[in-house]
Formats: C-alpha cells, sequence, structure tokens
C-alpha cells in the first residue's frame, strides 16, 4: 500500500473528482485481476510464449530465411526464435 | 574493496585495450553515414552483443543484485519476459521495416510514416531525455565505481542514540557522496581509523566511550590523524555540517574524478568512431561483462557447497524468501511486480516500446550490413538474453545466501564480490562491471548527438549539406554532450529527484510512443493527424493519472510504484484515441505506406 498522498489546497479536489471516476472502473478491473489465481496467471505468460511460437512458424519463408552476401549461405532463423521461446515456456513452467 | 596491484593492472589492460581499440576504429570513419550507421558494415553477431550489454547499465548490474536480493528471481521477468518474445516480434516485422526505408533514427521514421509534427515531438521528448540521462548515467556510473573502488570518503559516527537520529545527522553532515558508518565500540573505530583513514570522525558528547577513543586517537602516528567534531543530539545540524565540514579531510579521490575519467574514457572513442566503436567496443563489453558475471555466480554457488544447498538456505530464510523463486507473484503482492503489471505493463508495453522505439536501442540494428543481418541482429540478441537472469539476478539471491542482512540491498553485489573474489579475479569481475557501465553511456552519448544532428539540425537548420559536413557536427554534438553530461553529472543539486523525474516521465511516454509504432507499423489506415492526437493525448493521459496518483486523498494505484499500471493505460488510451482520429480523417496515400506497413504492398494488397 502507497503512503498517504500529501494535500493540496487546490490540486487535491481536482485529482480527487478524476480518481472517484477512475476508481469505479479501476476497481473492477483489480477485482478481476485479483481473482486469477497464480496458476491460471502462469497460464498467461505461456500462453503467451505459445503463441508466439505458433506465429513464428507461420511466417513466411522470405521473412524468416536469411543470406549472407559474402558467402552466399542461407540460413532460416526459424529454429533459434522458437529455441529462444521455448526456452521462456521451460523457465516459466518452473518458476 | 581491497584490490590488489594485480587488480588494478588487470582493469588498466582493460580500460586502455578498450578505449584504444575505439579510438583505433574512428580512424575509418569519412562521412556522416559512417558516424551515425557505421557506414551500414555492422555484422549481426556485433549487433547482437550490443544490443544485450547496452541494455545493462551503472543502476542495473546492482540495481537488479540488489532487487533479486530482496524480491528473488522476479527481478528475471525484466530480461526474459521483458526482451526475448519482443526482440523476436521486432526481429520479424520491425526492424526490417525500419531498415529498408534507410532511416538513422526512429523519429526519422516517424516523419516518414506520419508527419513532421509527430517526428518533431518525438525528437525533442527522445533528444531532451537522451541529453539528461546521459548525465545521470554518468553520474551514476562514477558512484558506483566511487563504491566498489572504496573511494568514497567516509564519515564515521559514535552515538549511543537511536538509529532515526543518527541517520538525521549523517544525511545531513555527510549527505549522499560520503560513506556513513556508525561504530559501537572503541576497538572497531580504532581499527577504522588505522586501516581505512576516515575523512571525518563524529562523536557524540553523550557517548560513554568518547574519552577513551579520543585517547587512543592521540597514539596514532604523525600524518595518520582523523578530524575529529564533538556534537551533541539535537543542536542545529546546520551549523553542525558547517564545523564538520572545516574540520573534515578532503576526499583523495573526489566523485568528479570519476565522473571525468568515465566522461573521457567513453567520450575518445564515441567521439572519435560513433557507431562503429560503440558497437565493436560493446562486444568486448559484452564478452567480458557475461564471463565476470559468471564467474561470480559460479564461484558463488560452487563455495555455498552447490546449487541445491543454495536453495535450501534461501528457504531457510522463512517467510521473507518465500515468493524467492516464483517469477509470476500474485496480483496483490506486496512487492512492486505483481504479474498483471509484469504482463500488461511490462510485457506488452515497456519491453515494446525499449526495444522497437529507443533510439539508443535500435540505431545499431540500422547500421546493420543488410536486412537479413539486422533481423538475425534481433534473433541472436535475444538467445543471448536468455542467460542475462542467470549471471545478473541469481549472483543478488547467491549475494542473499551468504548474508541475509546486508542493510543497503543495493551494496549486496558488492559485498558478495568483496567476500568472495580472489586476487586477480576480481580485476575481472571490476573489468566487467566498468563494461558495463561504458556500454550504456556510449550508446546513449552516441544516439543523442545522432537524435539531435538528424532530427533537429539537420531538418531544421541545414537540410542539404554535404555528409562531412554532418560528421563534424555530430561529433561537436558528440564533444558538446560529454561535456554537458560531466558538468549536469557534478553539479546537478538535487540529482535524486531528477533522477525520478526522468525516468518518470520516460514512462509517461513509453506507452503512447509505442501505440504509435504499432499503428503505425501494423495498420496502414492510421494517418499522421491520428498519430499526432493519440501521441499528445496518451502522454495526457499518462500525466494525469501521475497527477491523480499523487494529489487525490488516497493514491490511484494501490502499489507503490505504479508505473507498469500507468504504461498500460496510457498505451491503450493512444491506440483507442489514433484508431478513432485515423478513421474520420483521409488516409495516407498509398505511394507514402509502401514499404512502411508491413506486408503492405499499395492497392488492395
Amino acid at each position: 500500500m502507497p503512503e498517504s498522498n500529501q494535500f493540496s489546497p487546490i490540486l487535491t479536489p481536482i485529482a480527487d473528482f478524476f480518481a472517484n471516476i477512475l476508481r469505479v472502473p479501476g476497481g473492477f478491473f483489480r477485482d478481476v485481476l485479483v481473482s486469477i489465481d497464480i496458476t491460471t496467471a502462469k497460464g498467461v505468460f505461456i500462453a503467451y510464449f505459445t503463441l508466439l511460437i505458433i506465429w513464428v512458424l507461420t511466417l513466411k519463408k522470405e521473412e524468416v530465411f536469411v543470406t549472407d552476401e559474402r558467402t552466399g549461405k542461407t540460413v532460416s532463423l526459424r529454429p533459434y526464435a522458437i529455441a529462444a521461446l521455448l526456452s521462456q515456456v521451460i523457465i516459466y513452467l518452473f518458476y | 574493496m581491497g584490490l590488489s596491484i594485480i587488480d588494478y593492472i588487470i582493469v588498466l589492460i582493460y580500460l586502455v585495450g578498450t578505449v584504444g581499440y575505439g579510438v583505433y576504429l574512428g580512424r575509418r570513419i569519412k562521412t556522416g553515414h559512417d558516424y551515425f550507421l557505421a557506414g551500414r558494415k555492422l555484422p549481426w553477431w556485433a549487433i547482437g552483443m550490443s544490443l544485450v550489454v547496452t541494455d545493462i547499465g551503472a543502476i542495473d548490474i546492482v540495481g537488479i543484485a540488489g532487487s533479486a536480493y530482496l524480491y528473488g528471481i522476479v527481478m528475471g521477468n525484466f530480461d526474459w519476459l521483458g526482451s526475448v518474445p519482443v526482440m523476436i516480434i521486432a526481429a520479424f516485422i520491425f526492424i526490417p521495416i525500419f531498415w529498408r526505408t534507410g532511416v538513422t533514427t526512429v523519429p526519422e521514421w516517424f516523419g516518414r510514416r506520419y508527419n513532421i509534427a509527430v517526428r518533431t515531438t518525438s525528437a525533442l521528448i527522445w533528444g531532451s531525455f537522451l541529453a539528461c540521462n546521459l548525465g545521470i548515467m554518468l553520474y551514476a556510473t562514477a558512484v558506483m565505481l566511487n563504491v566498489l573502488l572504496d573511494l568514497n570518503p567516509k564519515t564515521v559516527i559514535v552515538s549511543p542514540a537511536e538509529t532515526a537520529a543518527v541517520t538525521e545527522v549523517l544525511n545531513v553532515v555527510a549527505g549522499k557522496k560520503y560513506d556513513s558508518v556508525r561504530l559501537d565500540t572503541v576497538d572497531d573505530t580504532i581499527t577504522m581509523a588505522v586501516e581505512h583513514r576516515p575523512n571525518l570522525l563524529l562523536i557524540d558528547e553523550a557517548s560513554p566511550l568518547k574519552d577513551e577513543i579520543i585517547g587512543r586517537l592521540k597514539d596514532l602516528p604523525p600524518g595518520k590523524e582523523v578530524p575529529v567534531v564533538l556534537f551533541r543530539m539535537g543542536e542545529n545540524l546546520e551549523q553542525l555540517a558547517e564545523r564538520a565540514a572545516d574540520v573534515a579531510r578532503p576526499p583523495a579521490w573526489p566523485l568528479f574524478y570519476s565522473i571525468v575519467l568515465m566522461g573521457v574514457a567513453v567520450g575518445l572513442y564515441t567521439y572519435s568512431g560513433g557507431l562503429t566503436a560503440v558497437v565493436y567496443t560493446d562486444v568486448i563489453q559484452c564478452i567480458v561483462m557475461m564471463l565476470g558475471c559468471a564467474f561470480v555466480l559460479i564461484y558463488g554457488i560452487h563455495r555455498l557447497g552447490g546449487f541445491g544447498e543454495f536453495v535450501d538456505l534461501i528457504h531457510q530464510l522463512g517467510d521473507r524468501t518465500k515468493d524467492h523463486f516464483h517469477l509470476v507473484l500474485p496480483a496483490d503482492t506486496p512487492t512492486p511486480y505483481p504479474w498483471s503489471g509484469i504482463f500488461l505493463g511490462l510485457g506488452l508495453v515497456l519491453a515494446n516500446a525499449y526495444w522497437i522505439g529507443n533510439q539508443a536501442i535500435v540505431q545499431r540494428s540500422l547500421g546493420a550490413r543488410s536486412e537479413a543481418e539486422a533481423k538475425a541482429s534481433y534473433v541472436w540478441g535475444a538467445i543471448l538474453k536468455v542467460f542475462i537472469p542467470f549471471i545478473m539476478v541469481v549472483p543478488g539471491m547467491v549475494a542473499l545466501a551468504y548474508n541475509p542482512y546486508v542493510a543497503d540491498a543495493d551494496k549486496a553485489m558488492a559485498t558478495l564480490v568483496r567476500d568472495l573474489l580472489p586476487t586477480g579475479v576480481l580485476g575481472i569481475f571490476f573489468a566487467a562491471f566498468l563494461a558495463a557501465l561504458m556500454s550504456s553511456v556510449d550508446s546513449c552519448l552516441n544516439s543523442a548527438a545522432t537524435l539531435w544532428t538528424k532530427d533537429i539540425y539537420q531538418r531544421f537548420f541545414k537540410p542539404h549539406a554535404d555528409d562531412t559536413h554532418y560528421l563534424t557536427v555530430g561529433r561537436i554534438l558528440t564533444f558538446a554532450f560529454i561535456v554537458w553530461a560531466i558538468l549536469f553529472a557534478e553539479f546537478s543539486a538535487n540529482f535524486e529527484s531528477i533522477y525520478t523525474l526522468i525516468q518518470t516521465l520516460l514512462t509517461l511516454f513509453q506507452g503512447p510512443s509505442l501505440a504509435i509504432i504499432v499503428l503505425g507499423v501494423l495498420w496502414k489506415r492510421a494517418t499522421g493527424i491520428g498519430a499526432f492526437v493519440g501521441l499528445i493525448g496518451g502522454l495526457c493521459c499518462s500525466s494525469g493519472m501521475l497527477f491523480i496518483n499523487s494529489y487525490a486523498s488516497e493514491p490511484l494505484f494501490l502499489i507503490q510504484d505504479p508505473f507498469l499500471y500507468i504504461a498500460w493505460w496510457s498505451f491503450v488510451f493512444a491506440v483507442v484515441l489514433t484508431v478513432v482520429v485515423s478513421l474520420i480523417t483521409p488516409m495516407e496515400p498509398e505511394e507514402k505506406l509502401r514499404g512502411l506497413v508491413y506486408r503492405y504492398k499499395g492497392g488492395n494488397a
């Protein structure tokens, strides 16, 4: 919980006016977030990484293949991107 | 800290080697294009390493370990969720578009995609932020340098009074630039006087140790005397501070020396070599930093008896560490890192704004040899980022396992290093630390000069000059910024407030800025007027929330530091505003959008 704010005779009533309006949707939003249990929250993180893996898998060839202009060798960045994202899934599953 | 001569030699070799290499690279710089974009000759591996090391600055290397000491592995979110996914997204969507358009700065891209108003607003905000941040980074770097080298002047206080009263005295008399130590025994005081030669010894007249300490201090050999000031609790502290200043021994190595040392070292090679020097010295700095921090991690856990023992020691600390191995904390956690703020504020907004919209970060990828290498650099950076929490965050937890009772968490890493590392290795770690410091300052310096040259000077004062002219302007600005940063760092009277203000301003700007980048790249219908209104409206939204949170009778947010939520809501507000205004204003011409919008080929494509 934050510390109480300092009172200002001019600014505090203005801030209070807007704060009272915003607290209604803000309170609702907060209640929703607090009601989400930690396993579901973790699921949100993992789902995010998983969705990105799926997105990388669906990228067009010309978007993921890169050619070294000096050697002419073509390499796909897809496995490296997936490896980085997969590591995140594993880390967030364990911790 | 107790660095030996070997440690100093290692540090000196590192420092001279890095600066010399950077200056050597500067010989190849002939035009503004070479200076600001390294002639577009940078390889992917160098950019990737530079991206990673630039992200870790003076405050991070100590602050992250300090926060990990307090809150645990949740700090890893800043490198994992906060870097890896967005770097992959940036690699395949944003960076190729920026690179293809041939721009030098992110605001310049705003100018192409939207209009001059968006470009100039963004350039002025980023330009001011980078210039001020440079002074702050230099100051923070110098402070860390002095702390780790144990160079700060020391004030010792001996008093039987309660902690709060003693702290108040120290705050006024010693201030932030002195290390303050409170001692409770005669032997400790004399040992401190002999071994560390404090610049000032404050003795409370009510202390029963007073006479014995003063008596034994008289036995110190000539030249080793310690200035003593007697005081009474309750006396006027300003007058006490004046009395103390009159007798205190001047510091052997004032903070200003460190500020100038770091400023000159970084300034030399950045002035000379521009982005080329920044990126290639970053490569050295990345290797040294990763090796140094990895050594602290491995050696620290080994000395604890292995990983299992390390985990057990953390768990044994009870409730205080019950969440230390959890990356995802409840929305109502008492820490500043609830999962909701981390996911929405950091993961979806701040991280994206940083890796996609921060000039100091994006600039190096714009200097890549090809679009393919620009993409590859971000993927390579993401892979490296996977390892960073292990070598930055976990050492903070190792420090906790070693010593759970460090008073100031930000000194946990320094304490660990001082207690743990043998001679020689200490020098390597210190070089690693310097590497992290320098890599962030040089990037900030180079980007500030680039932005002011390209988006302000070239755009408004001399649009059609020869490219060598911009090289000269860039170098003059680099020199001016380093002088400015040194003066800013030395003479800012209320540094903490300025630091907080600037970081807050950046938070206010990040959400709206990201909103118009994302919409500009992904939505062809986004218009210049829409983006400008969204940017300004988003800024008003974030500033308004900050105002309400600060002045309402009860704070708007229920956590102490709501910057993650402010970033999220200002982003949402700016997106809505940009979309609404864009839909009621005419679409930008197709030929203008071609190449600037993701997968957009013009027409109905």
